[in-house]
């Protein structure tokens, strides 16, 4: 299978998404591979600094280019027991390419209007492509009017959204360089989600 | 002074057939910045439009910057 993590905005935890699902893919026996493709290199950066700590990451995270997206679709596109997570720039090409060898995208946003705009934008060229995707609230704060409205927003456009949150949890963001722990702070529920609706669209 | 109350926008602008359709990338990137100018059409004589050229090539410039440089000269002048 190959999953994109994709969103028009940067800054939206995109990298730390990529991560994450694939950690728990590989828990649940999945082989998972990351693909870099971002000239940022923040998702091989966090593998190699885990690696540098003794802390090494349970998945290859390779830089990647349209080429090698190209490849994985050949190779895994479709395959449900070889996941490829593509991470994503916010720009460029590759992130077309991402978006057409994709068996599902992710689209991660904050609650803010800026990135949810961008989130929008990203779902609207999706959905208008008919490619499978679901948009991922990250950052949340339970009880809040901003979350409140982000969700009405979601389901006043109809878009497709993952039930499962990530709620905004200082301990997550240091977890940049490391390898995750028990706690996946909500992406063991986004990985069930997106593993299920992979399965129901075979 | 009242507490201004932001109203939250989140319209989306009509969605492209690729993602990089949504990104606007005129004058970004790394190309060089180029004023953006107007075309000044005019005309000379054939006797001139040769002087000109003759001189622009002997001084290793354009026809153009030879006569933008020479407006500029005669405008920065205080008399002439």
């Amino acid at each position: 299978m190959i999953i994109s993590i994709i969103n028009l905005k940067g800054g939206v935890g995109k990298t730390t998404t990529a991560i994450a699902l694939a950690t728990a893919a590989q828990r649940d026996g999945k082989d998972v591979e990351v693909y870099d493709t971002d000239p940022q290199s923040s998702a091989s950066l966090w593998a190699m600094s885990a690696e540098e700590s003794g802390d090494a990451l349970p998945f290859p995270v390779i830089p990647a280019n349209i080429a090698t997206v190209r490849a994985a679709e050949r190779k895994c596109k479709g395959d449900q027991a070889k996941w490829v997570v593509i991470d994503c720039p916010p720009n460029g090409h590759v992130m077309d390419e991402a978006m057409r060898v994709a068996d599902m995208v992710i689209v991660p946003t904050t609650t803010g209007p800026a990135d949810m705009v961008k989130a929008f934008e990203t779902a609207e060229t999706l959905s208008s492509r008919g490619i499978y995707y679901a948009i991922l609230m990250t950052r949340t704060v339970a009880r809040t009017l901003t979350l409140r409205q982000s969700l009405s927003e979601l389901e006043e456009r109809g878009a497709s959204y993952f039930d499962a949150q990530i709620p905004n949890r200082e301990a997550l963001k240091n977890f940049f360089g490391n390898s995750f722990g028990d706690d996946l702070f909500g992406y063991e529920g986004v990985y069930e989600e997106t593993k299920e609706g992979l399965e129901d669209g075979d | 002074m009242a507490t201004k109350k932001p109203v939250r926008r989140v319209a989306a602008s009509r969605p492209s057939d690729t993602l990089m359709g949504n990104q606007d990338l005129r004058h970004k990137g790394d190309s060089t910045a180029r004023k953006k100018g107007k075309c000044v059409t005019f005309w000379v004589t054939d006797e001139q439009k040769q002087a000109i050229s003759a001189y622009a090539a002997d001084h290793g410039m354009t026809v153009s910057r030879l006569i933008i440089e020479g407006l500029e000269m005669r405008m920065n002048r205080k008399s002439i």
